[in-house]
């Protein structure tokens, strides 16, 4: 499972919802450009938290699916 | 009052989330791991989710002078996995059937591995539980007149729901009163002087600062062992079931640690109830072939009845969705209720099924979705685990607590059970924690013991190469997973799993680790095979069938010899399985009860 992560950095207005809602640590802030950072994409479990809390609505996860890949046969 | 002191302690509760510290690819260890910063405090709530933030209000609420500290390795009020499902909760309201509820949980569901005396209890907390979740500002789900909602279902209890934002408002109450919040810091270690737990040690996962927690009282409040499978519950990988058990705490009820579900093959989502509505590839019903009767939640004879259907050249197996959709009419009262959070998250998710997934199709295809939900720490009737100092709460001891029985935990058997569990857990653990608190002196670390951890958790950061993290992850899966290991189950392939895992273990030595992020995986793949060892030891004792364990060489439910728990415990190195007999001479409900 992960996902990739779009951020238009134009948009963002800086708040820092989308890397406190991130509950597996893909999303880290940088205080410098006080921008999101996307640092560990490839953990990403596409939850849509971000995405659906961001209030400029500059994300979108693009979901690998299926979430789960060990057979259980 | 609350102290801090030493280094450079920072101010709990801040909100520390930067990436300008986190520790580039080349920063091997941060200046923080060298100079660790240490906490004080009354009581330690090691987890931020919705357990874990009920247990620090409740405290706070009864005893207003008690510093405590709340801990979670990602934000507090976003973390946990209460937001990330359905939101229901079960309750036994005015008018349920008190009998009927624990004659059918325990014959139907616990099958008389319940601790009966605890789940009378958690059944007559329940809605004023409810009720309590609301006047922190949850939003629960209420009639026209301000009274809770519920909906009746049958086997003698009801369901009420709360929205998903639930951990905002509990964060809010939480800081109101006083607690202080301390995030994206990930406990590995308990500390101990003699039996007593006296605190924890983690690091930050931003900056790799050691982090070290002094405690008079301290709360296990951060989830169960799901092994990274499902995605929603990525996080949760059994980190203080491990703390637990290293200290020395008792675990119960490990061998029901292997929930499936029924998911959507080519998403991986979970079709919940979906295990009525079954089909093989010759359009035969298999839900009918192997469920016997109604079944509150899914049936072990439907997962042994999957693979069947599979190995034997049946499958693909699919779900008719307009079935599906008829069958699902009478529950639709369930989700009558208008939660918007919750309407936006799974409204969201369809709609990137929509964009990127399969395409739509009356006929879905359907697999097996393992979620595992290992929580055997073992705890009493206030939640205190074996050993002194220490409590654990919601999925850290759902079935450890023993009131839900021989069942896969959660869910328990009952769907809604979970976030009741992580309340009730919380609000009876509570009072005992304030008072113990009370009782013993803030306690101070030894030089020693925090020299010798730090090197321990810091260890992979030493290593430029060896063993991945991930690696390690998708191994322990692969031996978790299959239906052949973890629920037809024989001691052959019970013991095959557990050479698979003893593999694993015997390269977490070498396990690397780049950054603090990476260290944090390292620490997960070690509680994840934990996990495993202690959830197949388990199951290879338990030489019978009950309930969610099923063993092919034992078929049968064996009450002369079985009415015991299986209780696994580290002893100097050596992992030790002993048992226990259910106290049955105590209950209502025995085996010999008329009317079974």
């Amino acid at each position: 499972m992960s996902a990739r992560l779009e951020i238009n950095l134009d948009e963002c207005t800086g708040c820092r919802t989308c890397a406190e809602a991130c509950f597996v640590d893909v999303i880290r802030w940088d205080d410098e450009e006080e921008k999101p950072v996307v640092a560990y994409e490839r953990d990403c479990v596409w939850c849509f938290t971000c995405e659906i809390n961001c209030p400029s609505q500059c994300i979108n996860i693009i979901p690998q699916m299926p979430g789960q890949s060990v057979n259980p046969y | 009052m609350h102290q801090h002191h030493t280094a450079d302690a920072g101010a709990i509760g801040q909100s520390i989330l930067s990436v300008a510290d986190c520790g580039g690819k080349n920063q091997r260890m941060s200046e923080g791991a060298e100079n660790p910063k240490t906490y004080d405090t009354d009581v330690l709530v090691i987890g931020g989710g919705f357990g874990g933030l009920a247990a620090a209000i409740r405290i706070k609420e009864l005893a207003p002078e008690t510093a405590v500290l709340l801990v979670d390795k990602q934000t507090i009020g976003w973390g946990g996995k209460a937001n990330k499902g359905a939101g229901v909760l079960w309750v036994l309201a005015p008018g349920d059937d008190i009998e009927a509820f624990i004659d059918f949980h325990v014959k139907k569901v616990g099958f008389y591995l319940n601790d009966q005396e605890l789940l009378y209890k958690m059944a007559r907390e329940s809605y004023g539980a409810a009720q309590k979740l609301a006047a922190w500002g949850v939003n629960v789900m209420k009639t026209s007149t301000g009274e809770l909602d519920i909906a009746r279902l049958p086997f003698g209890w009801s369901i009420t729901a709360a929205d998903l934002d639930m951990m905002r408002p509990l964060r809010n109450k939480a800081e109101k009163l006083g607690v202080e919040l301390l995030h994206k810091t990930q406990v590995v270690e308990l500390l101990k002087q003699e039996d007593r737990i006296t605190g924890a040690v983690g690091f930050s996962l931003l900056n790799g600062g050691f982090t070290v927690i002094n405690s008079k009282a301290t709360i296990l409040a951060n989830g169960d062992c799901d092994f990274g499978v499902m995605r929603m519950w990525a996080n949760a990988c059994g980190d203080g079931v491990t703390a637990a058990y290293n200290a020395g705490a008792e675990m119960r009820n490990a061998e029901f640690g292997n929930f499936y579900d029924v998911v959507n093959k080519g998403t991986g989502i979970p079709i919940v109830f979906g295990f009525n509505n079954l089909y093989n590839a010759r359009g035969e019903n298999i839900s009918a072939r192997y469920i016997r009767e109604s079944q509150p939640d899914i049936p072990v004879s439907i997962v042994l009845g999957m693979e069947k259907e599979i190995l034997e050249g049946r499958g693909p197996i699919y779900i008719d969705m307009a079935e599906f959709a008829r069958s699902s009419e009478g529950r639709a009262d369930i989700f009558r209720w208008d939660r918007p959070h919750m309407k936006a998250l799974f409204g969201h998710e369809s709609a990137k099924v929509q964009a990127y997934g399969p395409p739509s199709a009356q006929k879905v295809e359907v697999s097996l979705g393992f979620t595992g939900e290992l929580s055997p720490v073992k705890v009493d009737h206030e939640m205190k685990t074996t050993l002194p100092g220490l409590w654990a709460i919601g999925d850290t001891s759902y079935a450890g607590s023993a009131w839900a029985g021989a069942a896969e935990a959660p869910p328990g058997g009952l769907r809604g059970s979970g976030l009741m569990n992580a309340l009730i857990a919380a609000l009876l653990a509570a009072p005992s924690v304030a008072r113990y608190s009370k009782t013993v002196p803030l306690p101070v670390s030894g030089q020693l013991e925090i020299a010798s951890l730090k090197e321990k958790i810091f260890a992979p950061l030493k290593r430029r190469n060896g063993y991945s993290a991930l690696e390690a992850i998708r191994s322990i899966q692969e031996a978790v997973v299959p239906v052949k290991y973890s629920m037809r189950r024989n001691k052959e392939r019970i013991e095959e799993a557990l050479s698979r895992v003893a593999e694993v273990q015997g390269k977490l030595p070498e396990l690397y680790a780049e950054d603090p992020h990476g260290l944090g995986k390292c620490h997960e793949a070690s509680c994840i095979a934990l996990c495993a060892e202690i959830g197949f030891r388990a199951a290879l004792a338990r030489t019978e069938s009950r309930g969610w364990h099923y063993r092919e060489d034992y078929p049968q439910r064996d009450d002369r010899n079985w009415l015991r728990w299986i209780i696994v415990k580290k002893v100097q190195e050596n992992m030790v399985v002993a048992t226990e007999p259910v106290p049955i001479e105590r209950y209502k409900v025995t085996p010999g009860t008329a009317g079974q």
